[in-house]
């Protein structure tokens, strides 16, 4: 049995960015955990092996600094104080206000919905499967816009970009990551035309207000170019239920209307049936016109049909659209001056950035510089991967795969020396 | 500052007139003459030849050479030299194609002729040289006409490939100009807009003011359609073979009526008019989206037990080790999930 | 305990020579004495994985690489199969890192992974199965494999390929439900041509090569009209529309099925120039009588001598192979006027596929093997919206021995 909803099912949207409030609660706490493991072996890895500079770059901003001289001074005692790790809900915290920080920088750019909503979305499904520790934010807001635009179609020049935010960022060196983050899924689907097509139906219904669809549309507009943005909407709702949430914050008595005007077929009897469904039903010429007799194949079973336009689904279609409504309802768009304000960022940001100095991960929080080594990495691998293919020419998984993130550690250790690694015309270029 | 490898030996090649080596003397060229294909270094040849046509020096060898002729081998075996160049002169003379032949087996005949003939002109003695040599010629002034239709027809295939490339290469390289100029041009609206807003906000106009006209259209056309239902029902699509991916929408109905201000600010547009743009598809889109997914239920859907989820796996919610992982566990091998 | 599942995997041992990171896994209390940690080590030889990192690793494993297919400028292309199925084959295309285009992953490599994975599940759209990264941060699309090659080969080969009216039915009927199902997701392809339509094992055409797809466009928006190659692409293009519909993937699959037919491009023009004057002789000129509002278009110029619109009997001198029901079809897609050419719902309901002869059973299609593979690969390898002509004339001539000329 297709459908509208069958079709949306098939989505990378719904399959793989979809998730029940427990399982996205479970995920953040995954991922946090994750981080903090991995923190906290690089930090004891750097603090055994003393000869080893702690990043690969000269600059020591990178490491982790509990003690707050430099890197960790292992002569001190046997393990280094390990930094006080952010919690999940922290992580969130600085979720939102940097998603609202993204937000501004769409306004600035003055990009179009669909841009500045994908961007979002690219955003926080990233910071889902990673980290903030991990990851520095900031950074990816810029990288969120870029990558954001192409899918849309849009291409950029990252010299542009940088000219518009007045910064030497290096926008390509997340680009990446963000796309990976992704899952490489760049279809986002949104909300905009779907109110567009709402108001549609609702003129043609003829005996409503043209003043009043304007208005409505407009105030619902300027909720989804926030409020599912800055929550978790995308992840628990499709963006027909976001839309009809919106429209009812703007006019609840519109998306009554229309659900009405949808969910109408009531079937023949009240048993489970299997005949096949009859024409219309008088109740819907009430407008004088015999409207949604559903598709036109005839071979639908009552139940079948009673499943996509019937009265028992209209009534959980209302529910989920009302708990979607509460959603949107915690960051209307007047909200955006909370995560604007001095005062919050004072009381509440600013703790926990400062926190995240402390914590962060020294091998990734440098973009550049991280996929400068990964290429690296890549291009020698690529060497040995030839040719050991070429001899035993199968199971690539072990050359192939491994783990991605050995640049560091490797280079260090060929550095130290002596461990059949070592690259008899020293070090790459 | 090392000089690099010689694993061929060739720097040891001496000139049989002043017996210098590259060795010794780094600088050293050495040039041949087609005439008998036997070398010398570059002095050499320019000190014996420039006054005019001499004997070749190398031992048995009585060939008159001239300093024209002389030039330096692409291989360092002059025998492949010499090869390659009567190879040449052959492909010229004997230049079908395949696609020239009826079968595959004519194209081999003719092919194991024109390697025999090759071949006696590499290695044959001096009779058998003299004998493909005129073969040759006997060939090529048979076949004139074929001859020069296929040079051009060689030519011709190239260009074409040449240009198809340099096409592909124009097309994208415009596009990107394209879309240079249509930053530009964008920038330049968006600025004049502002103006014009300002200017508007100026002079005291308002949006809604300025709509009265639009709604008046719209409100008329509101009222036209209470009473005439027009209901075009899409049509079915034909069994090809009953294409199993149509989707039958059954929230809503598309109609003629359907309407919008972005649709209609562009509905009279010459560029969308001429261009073939679509409003109905706009419409219909719009209409999909609105009701598309409107009654999946994601919380139970993701839930183990749930519903009819497609290949989401059943991710119950404290196992997410990895998305992943979940997926791989159903091991359909179809479903690659890269979602 | 905090010790992740994800660390240690059985595959860590397979890494031979592996240097051992001095780094302990697990638990973050750092309070194990260091023996403790070395013995550690050999289970769980790397750091923690995050989860995108960790699914990044699951996709890619999920695959094994083998031969090489084809080498390219654009891509590589490997063949690789399953790792749970070795019959379950796939060709895997490692996009590489261009030097014309610096503003990081190429429009096409995106434009590719959005259109290819959304219009995912029809019969008639090459499957991408999935993306992952490599190492050095490297692209690769897992796609279907199909070795038997494209339409372009089996229409130029014709001296040992014969297809006839039923077989052009049938790979008719593919392409236009390929293009259909892409409008019906409202995306165009605005690539097609018969390089881009590859074979199946079983003789199912896939529709390939989403480098220069697009989502329709909201009114207002402007779409570039340098798209579609020059010999299919419709008059509207060529007079610089920037505002248009899936009529213009329409003209193409007409020119597609013109070929098909006489087994030669019909309309090869070597300029747009030249391309619209072709579509002036051999259609009709356009002109405000029969597309209006033709001459505003900003482009819009004709050859003086005007031309007719083509009638009935014209196209069936030249196509009449496919019959009066082919003919009406064909001449249906190549109306000047987007706006009354015919669409790709409307050629799913026309006459001609239940007309006879009935389409071919796809298995029982022509199909071409020797060379096919390597066509294929090049197929895959090459840039999107560009063709390598392997079979050009000159390359089997004289130019091999010609050692003289710059390469």
């Amino acid at each position: 049995m297709a459908s509208e909803d069958a079709r949306y099912r098939e989505t990378s949207q719904f399959e793989a960015w979809s998730f029940s409030p427990s399982q996205l609660a479970a995920m953040r706490e995954k991922t946090n955990s994750l981080a903090r493991q991995r923190i906290t072996e690089r930090i004891l890895s750097s603090a055994s092996n003393p000869l080893a500079p702690a990043s690969n770059n000269t600059s020591h901003a990178n490491t982790p600094d509990p003690s707050g001289n430099g890197t960790p001074n292992p002569n001190e005692n046997g393990a280094p104080t390990l930094p006080d790790f952010l919690k999940p809900e922290e992580e969130a915290l600085l979720i939102s206000f940097y998603t609202s920080e993204l937000l501004r920088a769409a306004d600035h750019l003055g990009v179009p919905d669909e841009v500045r909503a994908t961007a979002t979305v690219f955003f926080r499904r990233f910071f889902l499967t990673n980290s903030i520790m991990t990851y520095p934010p900031q950074e990816m807001i810029l990288v969120a816009l870029f990558v954001g635009s192409k899918a849309e179609g849009r291409f950029p020049r990252v010299v542009e970009f940088q000219q518009r935010f007045n910064t030497k960022q290096d926008i390509l060196a997340g680009e990446f990551l963000l796309a990976q983050g992704n899952r490489f899924n760049f279809e986002v689907r949104h909300p905009f035309r779907a109110l567009m097509g709402a108001m549609m139906e609702l003129r043609s219904y003829g005996d409503i207000d043209e003043q009043r669809i304007q208005a409505a549309e407009k105030r619902a507009h300027e909720i989804l170019l926030s409020s599912p943005l800055m929550t978790d909407a995308y992840f628990h709702y499709t963006p027909s239920q976001i839309m009809f949430a919106a429209l009812s914050l703007a006019d609840r008595g519109l998306a009554e209307r229309l659900i009405q005007e949808t969910f109408h077929f009531v079937p023949p009897t009240t048993n489970s049936d299997s005949t096949p469904a009859a024409t219309p039903l008088p109740g819907s010429d009430s407008l004088g016109t015999a409207r949604k007799e559903g598709g036109g194949k005839g071979t639908m079973t009552n139940d079948e049909r009673a499943a996509i336009i019937g009265t028992g689904i209209r009534d959980k279609v209302m529910g989920t659209i009302e708990a979607c409504r509460n959603m949107l309802s915690s960051e209307l768009p007047e909200r955006k001056s909370h995560w604007t304000s001095e005062s919050i960022f004072k009381s509440q940001i600013r703790p926990v950035r400062k926190k995240l100095l402390k914590c962060r991960d020294p091998d990734r929080w440098n973009l550049s510089e991280l996929q400068r080594q990964r290429r690296e990495q890549g291009l020698r691998r690529e060497d040995s991967e030839e040719r050991a293919a070429a001899s035993n020419g199968n199971k690539d998984a072990a050359i192939f795969g491994g783990d991605l993130p050995a640049g560091a550690p490797e280079k260090k250790r060929r550095k130290v020396g002596g461990n059949g690694l070592e690259d008899p015309f020293g070090d790459p270029l | 500052m090392s000089r690099p490898l010689d694993p061929l030996g060739f720097e040891d090649e001496m000139c049989p007139v002043c017996k210098s080596r590259k060795y010794l003397n780094p600088d050293i060229v050495f040039v041949f003459n087609p005439e008998c294909y036997h070398s010398m270094c570059l002095n050499c040849a320019n000190r014996l030849f420039n006054d005019g046509p001499n004997q070749c020096p190398h031992a048995g060898c009585n060939k008159t050479l001239r300093r024209k002729g002389f030039r330096s081998a692409f291989f360092g075996d002059l025998a492949v030299e010499r090869e390659v160049d009567i190879r040449r002169r052959v492909a010229a003379v004997f230049n079908q194609v395949e696609d020239d032949f009826e079968t595959l087996q004519d194209y081999n005949n003719y092919l194991q002729m024109v390697e025999d003939l090759t071949f006696e002109l590499v290695n044959g003695t001096d009779e058998k040289r003299r004998q493909a040599e005129a073969q040759l010629q006997a060939w090529e002034a048979e076949h004139k006409a074929d001859i020069e239709r296929n040079k051009k027809a060689g030519r011709e295939a190239d260009e074409m490939s040449r240009k198809r490339l340099a096409a592909e290469r124009d097309a994208a390289r415009q596009r990107r100009i394209e879309a240079m100029k249509e930053a530009e041009e964008e920038k330049r609206e968006r600025v004049k807009n502002r103006e014009m807003e300002l200017d508007n906000l100026a002079k005291g106009i308002t949006p809604a003011t300025t709509e009265p006209s639009t709604k008046v259209q719209l409100k008329r056309r509101g009222g036209n359609r209470a009473g005439a239902a027009t209901n075009e029902p899409l049509a079915q699509v034909s069994n090809l073979g009953a294409d199993a991916s149509e989707v039958e929408r059954f929230r809503y109905r598309m109609h003629a009526g359907l309407s919008h201000p972005l649709m209609e600010k562009y509905r009279l547009d010459r560029q969308h008019v001429a261009g073939g743009y679509s409003f109905d598809d706009f419409a219909a889109r719009a209409l999909y989206e609105a009701f598309a997914g409107l009654g999946v239920f994601v919380e139970d859907e993701k839930e183990p037990g749930g519903g009819a989820s497609v290949g989401g796996g059943g991710l119950s919610a404290g196992e997410v080790t990895t998305m992943a992982a979940g997926i791989a566990a159903t091991g359909d091998v179809d479903k690659m999930d890269l979602d | 305990m905090a010790n992740s599942p994800l660390v240690a995997r059985p595959t860590d041992a397979l890494q031979p020579s592996k240097p051992l990171p001095s780094s302990s896994g697990g638990t973050p209390s750092g309070g194990l004495p260091r023996s403790a940690r070395g013995q550690r080590i050999a289970a769980e030889a790397r750091p923690t994985m995050d989860l995108m990192e960790q699914m990044n690793e699951d996709e890619k494993n999920k695959y094994i690489k083998g031969k090489k297919l084809g080498e390219g400028t654009y891509a590589n292309v490997y063949l690789g199969h399953s790792c749970l199925d070795a019959s379950v084959k796939v060709a895997i295309k490692k996009i590489k890192v261009q030097k014309e285009y610096q503003d990081g992953i190429a429009p096409d490599a995106i434009r590719e992974m959005k259109y290819l994975q959304k219009l995912r599940g029809h019969a008639n759209i090459i499957i991408l199965h999935s993306v992952f990264s490599s190492k050095d941060q490297n692209l690769n699309l897992v796609l279907e494999y199909l070795p038997l090659g494209d339409l372009e080969m089996l229409i130029r080969d014709v001296d040992h390929v014969r297809y006839g009216a039923a077989d052009i039915k049938a790979w008719m009927g593919m392409l236009t439900r390929a293009v259909w199902w892409c409008h019906d997701n409202y995306v165009l392809h605005r690539d097609i041509k018969p390089n881009n339509l590859l074979i199946a094992a079983d003789g199912e055409v896939k529709l390939a090569d989403f480098g220069l797809a697009r989502s329709f466009a909201d009114p207002g928006v402007r779409m570039t009209a340098n798209v579609i190659t020059r010999w299919y692409r419709p008059p509207e293009l060529l007079f610089g529309a920037r505002h248009y519909s899936g009529a213009v993937d329409i003209w193409s699959v007409g020119l597609v099925f013109a070929e098909l037919i006489i087994r030669a491009p019909y309309l090869p023009g070597n300029s747009e120039v030249e391309q619209i004057a072709l579509i002036c002789r051999e259609i009709g000129t356009p002109t405000e009588e029969n597309w209006p509002g033709v001459t505003q278009l900003k482009e819009y110029t004709v050859p003086s001598d005007v031309t007719p619109v083509a009638g009935k009997d014209k196209y069936m001198g030249r196509f009449g192979a496919v019959g009066s029901d082919g003919v009406d079809l064909l001449a249906k897609t190549l109306i000047l006027d987007p706006r009354r050419r015919i669409t790709a719902r409307e050629m799913l309901e026309h006459r001609w596929w239940k007309a006879d002869p009935k389409p071919t059973p796809k298995y029982d299609l022509p199909k071409k093997t020797a060379g096919a593979e390597e066509k294929a690969a090049a197929d895959l390898k090459r840039r999107n919206g560009m063709a390598e002509d392997d079979d050009v004339r000159g390359s089997k001539v004289a130019r091999k021995l010609d050692f003289g000329a710059a390469r």
